[in-house]
């Protein structure tokens, strides 16, 4: 198929109608600028060939211009060397017409246009092949992906196209459809992470996994069972030779026999203990007789020799005692003259401290008088001032009115007519105002109606206006004069300036109080509360003063005299005493001592006398005394001759730790028989229990059932695990041959893409995937995905691509045009050429069309350009 | 006078069969216990009075009570035998073991558990020297005390043993080794050997019997019982073989190249046994084989397995070809493909994939039969 000419009316911007003709069927080139309407034309030729003329979607929709309108699109276009024009108008009265220009007759209208047309088309492009190759704007740097994401029928016109230059490739369906058996009984069995879980693998694994753990714990068992015979086996022996009675007997009196003779010894010991019990306590009486006589001795001698030295004392007392009488007599007077001097220095103090109180008192007396005067002054002035009506504020208010009222009044007059009197000579006086002549000159300002009477003439009425302004200015002035009046009244003058001499007067008054308030607060800085509590205080001291009321008249120097004459024998008396009471405490001290020691030592003699008893047994008790020591000598000496006695015969501390050690292996061994023939039973009773336990659950028998079960359980997986294998490897091989497959289906493309990729990339190779996507670019022996290439790289190689379908479409009979609107948008100027020249070469084989609004850029390509055109539009149809 | 008596050996009382399905599995181990009444019945029929078994009555030493006294019962109801028991290593003579325990019951007269080693008076003037085994496996030869056993003079000494015989033996026995001229040695007349579940003859003086219920595929002679006579002391023994049992184990391989080769080997199955419901089989097929052909040989074991009581066929080791009219193939260039790709494989013997590519390729085939046929 080649496109000869397109036409539209009332399609987009196109409101007029246009044309564009004499496409050449080779490499055709439409340029021109932005909004010249070439995605217009594409979008409109696109709707003709796959829409019939009364479809209403989105693509009519979008065509039909803003103002309204049905949109018209008509082509001439050659099919298998004939002409034909197909004409279909969208819209609310849609029509269709197809023509056969080699015979000039319309062949088919409206609906059977349509099927006609398509019939036609069908032949050589459907909507598949359109859609592979033609590239709208904005698209151009999509890599085609056929059939992506839906099934547009791209992939079966392409396998088509390849299948009719290669031998048949068939099955395709069937092979797929073991494929997904094999995939099917594969994901049964296996994911790629194991065995799928609750399938039938994994069953078979869990099953012989359980068999496995319950043979391996039936196993347990039976080795348990012979572990426990074994063990009863050498328990039964062991309990041969440690458990039979006989031996635990001759064990038993073995120990027995050795615990008698270690009982002797321990008596044998128990005996030397009380022997030497024995000889401490005589010893320790030994010890004290000694003792009792040694002191009977010395309290003897002590006896002589106190009463010897209390009568040396008792002669000395008689004279110690007057010593001290006369001493205490010297104390008692100087202590007597000190006071007395003391009493007298205090009264003359104070009589003085009176006399320096009585003064300050009659001071804060007069002051206190003065200040309560001055208060009475203060508080009379204070209310006086207080009920003075003539106030500052009042004044100042007063001032305020005047002031306001003068300027409402001035402006009054301001708004007011002014009359002045100019008197013809010979005419004074003869205008008058309330009956009183205006002089010449007069000026009078007409606040209010004013009535000026000419005698002889008549009268004038002057009136100032209604303003609104003169109305507010009188009324303000009514306020202003009732306020003046009122304070006038209050303060109780007659003008201002009376008032300002009473405000005059008061502030006077007030400068007097303030003097009065200050000469107050210097009388009684502290108040008068503070100056009655002084004086108050001071009458009280007075009071608690002792002294004559006549001497506060004496002389302050006979005062001054007395005082220091009193001091300086006070001053006497006071250093003479201490030697005087010294002397007295040595005297009666000396006397104490003695009286002291006297006393002792007849106490002392009590004592001994009561130790001793009475002078006539006292040497028939030191017979007896001596007698004791003697007997306790001979005690102690008995004593110690026994434990020596015993010591002899008592074995060594070697043999008797020999002999415990031989009780304790007696008793041990005997013990550790017992113990063991014991445990030995007990031991045997629980291991027959345990093998008959086992024994009678039938474990062995178990153990071998679990054993076959295992067995067919491993037979299972094995079995699971080689259909496993076998489908891994069934799907391996399909996949081998689907890859040979694929790779064949694609050779075709590969080829045709070869000579165009070399055109612009030289040595190069496509890579395509199953659904003739372009995979990857091999150049220099690397493989580079697609995606990762640049924006013009991708855009080249999707034209490129684009070119292989058309050829192969070509070579299959079905040369569809491509077209392109506005390519190669990211190439450079190298590249383009390159292009260019794969774009001139394809259209030896297809047509091609290129919409481009990039005339300069474009201007290398070869091809036949095209434009548009009026075109004369026929509806009649 | 001539003495006469029955020796058998290894029957594994209580063996279960569960590596076969349970139907098979059942009837396999009544067997085990009912060979004991046909035992009974040929010493019967032969006016034999002693049996004795040499080791193994029981498959295991940790045994229920029920199986423990399943044979007592057969046995005691055969009161014209006197049935001599010996431990062997499945039922060692141990503390609390079975004989322990089956001494601990009341055992009739006719039985006797040989689990001391030493001489036993069978009957006037012949001695038994049993070796009863205390353990699965035993270093010392459990024998050798026989050479210095003391009997009468003239008195015939008959050995009972179980183990192996030195420079013989298998896996499946016991490793207790026994001296092969032990009869010799020992001045035995005879020497009743356990533990080779086959029948076999070491010396004029020396014999496996067998197991007389055969309980694996066998490369020997199982399912038979040895009937003993002795005239005289010193006298050679004359054995006779006997068989007793009821099922038939056979193992069978194959090598096949087409479907026309198993009509030779039915025949060949069908001389194993004159009833096919006695016979457990296991039949190996392999050799190369055309692929379409698989579908008949499988249709034909399925045909033979109803026959057998049992049939365990093993087809892994057919590896099929692919002709290349095959017709399930010719439908699909990519399963054409897909069958050479695995039969190339499945024809590389050195290719350690050649079976998994065999079983691929069979699938294949089935897959695309299915395929073909819209299942």
């Amino acid at each position: 198929m080649q496109i000869r000419a397109l036409r539209v009316f009332e399609v987009g911007r196109f409101c007029e109608p246009v044309a564009v003709e004499g496409f050449s069927g080779g490499l055709d080139v439409l340029a021109g600028p932005n909004e010249m309407g070439k995605s217009t034309l594409f979008r409109a030729l696109q709707m003709l060939l796959t829409l019939k003329h009364n479809s209403s979607g989105d693509a009519v929709k979008r065509l039909t211009p803003y103002g309204g309108g049905q949109p018209l699109v008509e082509a001439d276009l050659e099919i298998e060397g004939k002409l034909w024009r197909i004409s279909k108008r969208y819209g609310n009265r849609p029509r269709a017409q197809l023509t056969d220009l080699s015979k000039g007759r319309v062949v088919a209208r409206g609906a059977d246009a349509d099927v006609v047309f398509g019939e036609l088309l069908d032949v050589v492009v459907g909507p598949a092949e359109l859609g592979l190759v033609w590239v709208g704007q904005k698209h151009a740097l999509e890599m085609p992906r056929p059939d992506m994401p839906k099934d547009r029928g791209e992939r079966n016109a392409l396998t088509r196209a390849i299948q009719g230059q290669l031998r048949s490739i068939t099955g395709t369906t069937s092979a797929d459809a073991v494929r997904a058996r094999v995939k099917a009984q594969l994901d049964d069995l296996v994911t790629q992470r194991g065995p799928r879980k609750g399938g039938r693998y994994d069953v078979a694994l869990e099953f012989q996994g359980r068999l496995r753990q319950q043979v391996e714990e039936a196993q347990a068992g039976v080795a348990s069972v012979q572990s426990a015979q074994a063990e009863l086996d050498l328990l039964l022996g062991r309990f041969a030779e440690v458990g039979h009675p006989d031996v635990l007997n001759a064990l038993e009196l073995a120990a027995a026999g050795s615990v008698e003779e270690l009982e002797r010894v321990e008596q044998q010991r128990l005996a030397l203990r009380q022997a030497q019990d024995e000889v401490r306590i005589r010893l320790k009486d030994q010890e004290s007789s000694h003792e009792a006589l040694k002191r009977f001795r010395s309290d003897q001698e002590r006896l002589v020799e106190i009463g010897r030295r209390l009568s040396d004392v008792t002669s000395r007392l008689p004279a110690l005692i007057e010593a001290a009488e006369t001493a205490t007599a010297e104390e008692e007077k100087a202590r007597a003259d000190g006071v007395r001097l003391s009493d007298q220095q205090n009264q003359l103090q104070q009589l003085m401290r009176a006399r320096n109180v009585a003064g300050r008192l009659a001071e804060r007396a007069m002051a206190l008088s003065n200040a309560e005067r001055l208060e009475q002054e203060v508080a009379v002035e204070a209310e006086r001032m207080r009920s003075d009506p003539a106030t500052s504020e009042r004044i100042d208010r007063l001032k305020q009115l005047d002031q306001r009222r003068q300027l409402v009044d001035e402006r009054i007059a301001a708004e007011s007519p002014a009359i002045r009197i100019a008197y013809e000579p010979g005419a004074k006086g003869h205008v008058r105002l309330h009956g009183e002549v205006l002089r010449d000159g007069a000026e009078v300002i007409a606040t209010e109606t004013l009535t000026l009477e000419v005698p002889g003439i008549g009268r004038i009425e002057v009136s100032p206006g209604g303003a609104e302004s003169r109305e507010r200015d009188l009324t303000e002035r009514a306020k202003l004069v009732a306020e003046w009046d009122e304070l006038l009244a209050a303060v109780g003058a007659e003008d201002l300036s009376g008032a300002e001499a009473l405000l005059a007067e008061r502030s006077k008054r007030d400068r007097a109080l303030s003097l009065s308030i200050a000469e107050l607060r210097r009388v009684a800085p502290d108040g008068l509360v503070a100056l009655r509590s002084d004086v108050a205080d001071f009458e009280a001291q007075l009071g608690m003063l002792e002294f004559e009321h006549h001497d506060l008249e004496a002389d302050d120097a006979d005062l001054e005299r007395r005082l220091k004459e009193v001091a300086t024998a006070l001053t006497g008396a006071r250093q003479t005493y201490p030697g005087v009471a010294q002397s007295a405490k040595t005297a009666q001290a000396a006397l104490a001592e003695a009286d002291a020691r006297a006393t002792a030592g007849r106490q002392q003699m009590a004592e001994l006398e009561e130790l001793l008893g009475p002078d006539e047994v006292r040497a028939e008790r030191l017979a007896e005394l001596e007698a004791r020591v003697a007997a306790v000598d001979q005690d102690a000496a008995d004593a110690l001759r026994k434990v020596t006695a015993l010591q002899q015969v008592l074995p060594d501390d070697d043999a008797l730790r020999t002999l415990k050690t031989r009780v304790e292996t007696a008793r041990r061994d005997s013990e550790v028989a017992c113990a063991e023939a014991v445990r030995l039973r007990e031991r045997r009773a629980a291991l027959i229990a345990q093998i008959e336990a086992l024994t009678n659950s039938g474990i062995g028998q178990r153990l071998a059932e679990l054993e076959g079960e295992l067995q067919r359980a491993d037979g299972a997986v094995a079995e699971i695990k080689a259909e496993i294998d076998a489908l891994e490897l069934l799907r391996e091989a399909l996949q081998a041959a689907r890859d040979t497959s694929r790779e064949y289906l694609m050779a075709p493309l590969m080829e045709r893409v070869k000579p165009y990729l070399e055109e612009v990339f030289g040595e190069a190779q496509m890579l395509f995937e199953e659904g003739f996507a372009a995979e990857s670019l091999i150049r220099g022996g690397e493989v580079e995905v697609i995606d990762r290439l640049s924006d013009g790289t991708q855009e080249q190689l999707a034209i490129l691509v684009r070119l292989a379908y058309a050829l192969l479409l070509a070579e299959h009979g079905k040369p569809v045009p491509l077209m392109l609107d506005d390519p190669l948008a990211y190439s450079d100027a190298g590249r383009i050429s390159q292009m260019f020249r794969s774009l001139s070469v394809a259209s030896r084989h297809h047509q091609v069309v290129v919409l481009t609004c990039r005339e300069q850029a474009f201007a290398e390509l070869e091809g036949t350009r095209v434009g548009l055109s009026p075109w004369r539009v026929d509806l009649d149809w | 006078m001539t003495v006469r008596f029955i020796h058998t050996s290894d029957w594994q009382i209580g063996k279960p069969f569960r590596n076969f399905e349970e139907r098979v599995a059942g009837k396999l181990e009544a067997a085990r216990i009912s060979v004991i009444d046909r035992i009974a019945r040929i010493a019967g029929d032969r006016h034999v009075r002693n049996v004795l078994v040499a080791g193994d009555v029981y498959d295991s030493e940790v045994i229920a009570h029920v199986t423990l006294m399943q044979p007592v019962h057969r046995m005691s109801r055969a009161e014209h035998v006197t049935w001599w028991l010996l431990p062997g290593n499945h039922d060692p003579a141990r503390p609390q073991g079975v004989w322990q325990r089956l001494k601990a019951e009341d055992l009739p007269d006719n039985i006797r558990v040989l689990d001391t080693p030493r001489p036993v008076e069978l009957e006037p003037g012949v001695w038994l020297l049993p070796a009863p085994l205390v353990a699965h496996s035993v270093a010392e030869d459990p024998t050798a005390w026989m050479d210095h056993a003391k009997t009468p003079a003239g008195a015939v000494r008959i050995g009972l043993a179980h183990g192996s015989v030195r420079g013989f033996g298998s896996a499946q026995e016991s490793s207790v080794a026994i001296d092969s001229d032990r009869a010799q040695k020992a001045g035995l007349d005879y020497l009743a050997l356990g533990d080779w579940h086959g029948r076999r003859r070491e010396n004029a003086r020396t014999y496996y019997s067998g197991t007389p219920e055969p309980d694996r595929f066998p490369d020997n002679a199982p399912g038979s019982v040895l009937v003993v006579g002795i005239d005289t002391a010193g006298a050679e023994p004359r054995v006779e073989d006997v068989e007793c049992a009821s099922f038939v184990w056979a193992k069978r391989d194959y090598a096949i190249s087409a479907t026309d080769d198993l009509a030779a080997i039915e025949r060949e199955i069908g001389e194993l046994t004159d009833d096919p419901g006695r016979l457990i089989l296991r039949l190996v097929l392999a050799g190369r084989i055309a692929l379409q052909d698989i579908a008949s040989v499988e249709d034909w074991c399925a045909t033979l397995e109803a026959k057998l009581q049992f049939l365990k066929a093993d087809l892994s080791a057919l590896l099929p070809f692919c002709d290349d009219d095959y017709a399930v193939f010719a439908e699909s260039n990519e399963l054409a493909q897909s069958a050479e790709f695995l039969s190339g494989i499945a024809a590389d013997d050195n290719d350690p994939r050649q079976g998994i590519a065999a079983a691929a390729l069979m699938r294949l085939a089935a897959l695309a039969r299915q395929e073909m046929a819209g299942d």
